[in-house]
């Protein structure tokens, strides 16, 4: 009897061994070290026509193929070279990315073909950036492009997508100098928004595909390489329903489109002095906006409400003397003045050049006014054009910094 | 097999029950169920007239348990229609529980391979959580409610916080404007919500395993209008952060919406790990309650010890739960099922009521 007890607790014993070898939560498991990591992609249009012999036999099969055929870059961290110091003795460390390259006509189809180029699993959980050159963007329907993004279940929604001036593949090339992942860099850059009004409100996947969903128009950022460093200013205008790129919205045009969202955190505007000719500038530290839409009949009308606060942040004025209300006064109606042929300009640009309404004019009948919304929504960017916006801007100069006025003026 | 004593539970874990029966899968699916069929923002409107709708087919549950004290639907459903009329009933309710679980069991699995593993075998994930439920079933109603009474506060507290999170991308013009096209479009999201609340037919069973008898009502109306608030909050937040175009063409919507929450500071990058709990353990509840009750029906229909019909159902439930060949035969099966809840929860005891009324049968309401 003592006996058979003891050979059943060693059964026993047996049976929660190899259970603890079976049991362990390790079927999905995959090593670190032997991930690539992915941070950025960037969708561009093979350039030459390298390898055309062998594809031109396989496009008899689908005729289709030379419109999408796409050049996907992708950067992968090297996670060695990530946490490795560099060198003291001036040596070259290693890099800390590679970037690999591929072709071909749907993105999952690439992504698949990464694996038999890169020596770890590509890993798409920590991608940050989506760069896709103007070409691209202005030939193809970015909800199909992007498509496989907004599918993946390992991608989030928080991607950022940038459109690069040129050739995608150049932004990931760009080595930075303060940060070790181009991508990163780039990623950095975008926090600035906080001290500029000249680059696009960051777009991410998620909000890219619900502008998409409502067929409406929007902007989003640019990103142009010189050389070796990277400026994010300007955006690209995409044309709601169609989703393809347009055209380009300058520095100043930007930033009038974020003034009329009432997005500035901070920013700088240049004015000069009617009277003297000399430089103003004036330092954004708060901004609102609202968009009020007017039904009158058959008549529609925005007026667009600015508001905004802050201080003198340099002035070149020998008379200019801050202390006296006079002066503050001229100086808030130039800045103001300049302001609203900014806010001009930019909405003359996307209103009646590119006929769209990237500023959510729309969005504001629709909530305000339903029922009007309901006639005019098929071919809301068309009639938009023709809609008189009036642009109504405030200012408010409180501060004016540590300075007030300039000993020429006292000689 | 009639209920012993210390089978009796509580009206709070009552109250519990049904939430927890009603929010399964449907936590998940909600914002886009009732959009599709509303298509303005005005689904907030559905999920309150549902709740309302809920509540009197709650009402006529109760008062019909009622008049069978300590006796379960499908031991006195016999006694109104008749033996083969009330078989057909009790195989109806059972079906729809057993349904119930399928689906629960199955779309856990959709989400984990969508989430967490991604290689990991459907089957392999539907047995361990149909063995992992059976654990827990297998003890009675009692070791299920108590656990549900653990879960409850630590479901609501997830439901709170993620929601909260939801608000730094929430925007209050996504849910404007506010019946522009009438309220036309908000009846017809009153079906599609209609579904997401079946679980209160529960209380057909429940309603005698109660200590107090008399304080069913409050116990399913607590029950309703706990699942009708988490719902209404769980609608605004993913409508406000998403707006009603893009709910619509999303796979999960909720989960999506919590891919965009941004954890503040960076502390971690992703976010939806602390959903996944949420996801499992709402799931899990659901799955638990409707797999015993398939189990109770089966055992008092053949007058018979419940363990053996428990270890019975693996197999159909595992069957059925591998029936549906893609997502959409899986999203098809819970609209089916929700289709047989309605029709037991409102229908049946419309019936049955109106029987006893003609006939005047029944006590226990004097």
């Amino acid at each position: 009897m003592g006996r058979n007890r003891y050979f059943i607790g060693i059964i026993f014993a047996f049976i929660f061994l190899i259970n603890a070898g079976i049991m362990v939560g390790c079927w999905d498991q995959t090593e670190i070290e032997d991930l690539g990591i992915i941070v950025g992609v960037a969708i561009d249009k093979p350039k030459t026509a390298e390898g055309k012999e062998e594809e031109k036999k396989e496009s008899e099969r689908n005729l289709s193929y030379e419109k999408h055929r796409l050049t996907v870059t992708q950067q992968f961290v090297v996670s060695q070279a990530m946490g490795s110091k560099e060198s003291s003795a001036g040596m070259p460390s290693q890099e800390a990315y590679s970037n690999v390259a591929s072709e071909g006509n749907t993105l999952f189809q690439i992504a698949s073909q990464f694996s038999t180029m890169s020596s770890r699993l590509p890993y798409y959980k920590h991608l940050k950036a989506i760069i896709i050159s103007e070409e691209i963007a202005k030939s193809l329907n970015l909800e199909q492009l992007l498509n496989f993004f907004l599918r993946e279940p390992e991608m989030t929604r928080d991607i950022q997508v940038m459109i690069s001036k040129g050739c995608a593949r150049d932004v990931l090339e760009v080595k930075p100098i303060k940060e070790r992942l181009p991508v990163l860099a780039l990623l950095s850059l975008t926090e600035n928004e906080k001290k500029t009004a000249r680059m696009a409100e960051k777009l991410m996947l998620g909000n890219m595909s619900k502008k998409m969903a409502n067929g409406s128009s929007f902007l989003i950022p640019r990103v142009v390489t010189y050389g070796d460093s990277v400026q994010l200013a300007g955006a690209a205008v995409i044309k709601g329903k169609e989703n393809t790129m347009i055209g380009w919205l300058g520095e100043e045009e930007t930033e009038a489109i974020n003034w009329i969202l009432g997005k500035i955190e901070g920013s700088a505007v240049e004015t000069v002095d009617k009277e003297t000719k000399e430089f103003l500038v004036y330092e954004v530290k708060e901004q609102r906006s609202q968009i009020k839409p007017k039904v009158e009949g058959e008549k529609i009308s925005f007026v667009v409400e600015i508001e905004s606060e802050g201080g003198l942040g340099e002035d070149w004025l020998i008379s200019g003397d801050a202390f006296e209300e006079a002066f503050m006064q001229r100086a808030t109606e130039a800045i103001r003045e300049e302001i609203v042929s900014i806010i001009y300009d930019g909405l003359t640009k996307t209103q009646k050049e590119f006929k769209v309404d990237v500023a959510g004019f729309g969005k504001q009948l629709y909530v305000q006014y339903p029922e009007v919304w309901e006639k005019v929504k098929e071919n809301w960017d068309e009639y938009f054009s023709t809609v008189p916006v009036e642009v109504n801007v405030e200012i408010h100069v409180r501060e004016f910094g540590m300075k007030g006025s300039k000993s020429m003026q006292h000689e | 097999m009639n209920i012993s004593p210390k089978d009796k539970i509580s009206t709070v874990q009552t109250a519990i029950s049904v939430t927890l029966l009603t929010i399964g899968v449907s936590i998940l699916t909600v914002p886009r169920a009732i959009t599709e069929a509303v298509k303005t923002p005005d689904g907030w409107l559905s999920i309150l007239i549902g709740g309302l709708i809920a509540m009197a087919g709650g009402y006529l549950v109760v008062s019909l348990s009622r008049r069978f004290p300590g006796k379960t639907f499908f031991q006195y459903n016999q006694i109104v229609v008749g033996k083969t009329v009330g078989l057909l009933f009790s195989i109806l309710l059972i079906i729809h529980f057993i349904l119930l679980s399928s689906y629960e069991a199955r779309a856990l699995s959709e989400l984990v391979r969508i989430y967490l593993l991604g290689r990991t075998p459907r089957e392999v994930i539907v047995i361990l959580f149909l063995t992992t439920g059976t654990y827990l079933v297998v003890g009675g109603i009692n070791p299920i409610v108590r656990l549900l009474e653990a879960y409850f506060p630590i479901i609501m507290l997830l439901i709170l916080i993620g929601m909260m999170s939801g608000f730094q991308k929430f925007e209050l013009d996504n849910l404007r404007p506010v019946l522009a096209q009438g309220i036309g479009p908000v009846f017809k999201g009153v079906r599609a919500v209609l579904i997401s609340y079946v679980g209160y037919e529960s209380m057909l069973i429940l309603t005698n395993f109660m200590q107090d008898p008399k304080k069913a009502f409050k116990a399913v109306f607590a029950g309703i209008s706990i699942s009708m608030i988490s719902y209404l909050l769980i609608f605004v937040v993913v409508i406000g952060m998403l707006t009603v175009e893009e709910v619509q063409l999303l796979t999960w919507p909720v989960a999506s919406a919590s891919m965009e929450i941004e954890v503040p500071g960076g502390i971690i990058e992703r976010f939806e790990p602390i959903f996944l709990v949420l996801w499992i353990l709402t799931i899990y509840t659901t799955f638990v309650l409707s797999y015993y009750f398939a189990g109770l029906g089966l055992a008092q229909l053949f007058r018979k010890d419940i363990n053996p019909f428990l270890y019975g159902l693996l197999p159909i439930m595992y069957i059925a739960a591998m029936l549906p060949p893609d997502l959409n035969a899986v999203f098809k099966m819970g609209d089916l099922n929700g289709y047989i809840g309605i029709v037991s929860g409102i229908f049946i005891p419309l019936i049955l009521l109106g029987i006893i009324w003609i006939r005047r049968i029944g006590n226990g309401q004097k």
